[in-house]
């Protein structure tokens, strides 16, 4: 398993910032998901960048997916991207039929694009795609979806289609998030022998502040003290961010 | 050398649901089975956790010790 961050995290932040944000946090994945610092159309063009040599060395964390969405200007961009680097492109919105259409396609042009399947519908999105023969991209959002119910159904396909997750919160947002089912989620994963890479991404735009903060200091992610990580959210804090 | 492919990152985990989730994860292992647990700390508290509690039963190996990452080997001895 391979924990990291979207770029979502940090949206001012650029490539540089965010690969010194996964160090500080011995985080070993980056998602790239388009933000006002994060353009996929000039990294196609222009290249990541530093060396090949540092991804290789892993002196810098590995760039783990490019995201984007169904009908997005960036859906080139993103797939140029991702065939050049080569990480999985991850493809979301839309309807399902939509989304397939497009995953298919990209597929067929050499991309590979995976499926993002999210929420109440995730369980049945998975079935049709795995007949389909396509792999997917887990969004894991504890509010919305009951962990206990999908989780089980999902695990019969880990092995076989969902090699990529993200997670909705985590980071200083897990204060918030007990009895969710993330330590459930966690467990089985590691059980399971899980490898592929689990991102953390906001669950919300409201907590942009406490991720920002989060993303731009060292530190620990706490352990039930109060003082160990004083931009973690607690339960009843202000969306603004920051623990009272 | 780590001999288990079982990777438990407990980072993302809620704090108070830490320790349960390992100890679970522990519970699922057959004798002779480890899985590596994650950390942003040296997870010091929770091996005297084991030595009250499964006193014998497990092994601890430490991977990796900081600055950023620890990383420890917990395996189940047989019974």
């Amino acid at each position: 398993m391979r924990l990291g961050i979207s770029s979502l995290a940090a949206p001012e932040a650029d490539l540089q910032e965010l690969w010194a944000a996964c160090e500080r946090r011995g985080l070993t994945a980056l998602e790239l998901d388009a933000t006002p610092a994060v353009r996929l159309e000039l990294l196609a063009e222009g290249g990541l960048p530093g060396s090949a040599d540092d991804a290789a060395s892993g002196r810098r964390p590995r760039i783990a997916g490019i995201r984007t969405r169904v009908g997005s200007d960036d859906v080139g961009s993103g797939a140029a991207l991702a065939t050049a680097n080569p990480v999985p492109l991850l493809l979301e919105g839309g309807d399902l039929d939509a989304r397939l259409e497009e995953v298919h396609r990209l597929v067929g042009a050499g991309v590979d694009a995976r499926l993002v399947i999210r929420g109440g519908q995730a369980v049945g999105e998975a079935e049709r795609a795995l007949r389909e023969g396509v792999h997917l991209a887990w969004d894991v959002a504890p509010a919305e979806t009951d962990l206990a119910w999908d989780l089980p159904r999902l695990e019969s396909s880990l092995g076989r289609g969902v090699g990529y997750i993200r997670l909705l919160g985590g980071g200083p947002e897990s204060a918030m998030q007990e009895g969710l089912g993330i330590g459930a989620l966690m467990g089985r994963l590691g059980l399971a022998g899980f490898r592929g890479p689990l991102i953390l991404a906001p669950s919300s735009t409201k907590y942009r502040v406490a991720w920002q903060r989060w993303v731009g200091r060292r530190g620990g992610w706490g352990c039930g003290g109060t003082t160990s990580d004083p931009v973690s959210l607690s339960a009843g804090a202000s969306p603004s961010g920051g623990s009272p | 050398m780590a001999t288990s492919e079982r990777v438990i990152d407990v980072r993302p985990i809620p704090p108070r649901e830490k320790h349960p989730t390992i100890f679970q994860t522990f519970q699922a292992l057959a004798p002779g089975e480890s899985f590596i647990l994650v950390n942003d700390h040296d997870p010091k508290p929770l091996r005297y956790q084991f030595e009250y509690e499964h006193e014998g039963e497990f092994g601890w190996t430490y991977l990796e010790e900081g600055p950023t990452v620890w990383r420890v080997e917990i395996s189940r001895r047989g019974s």
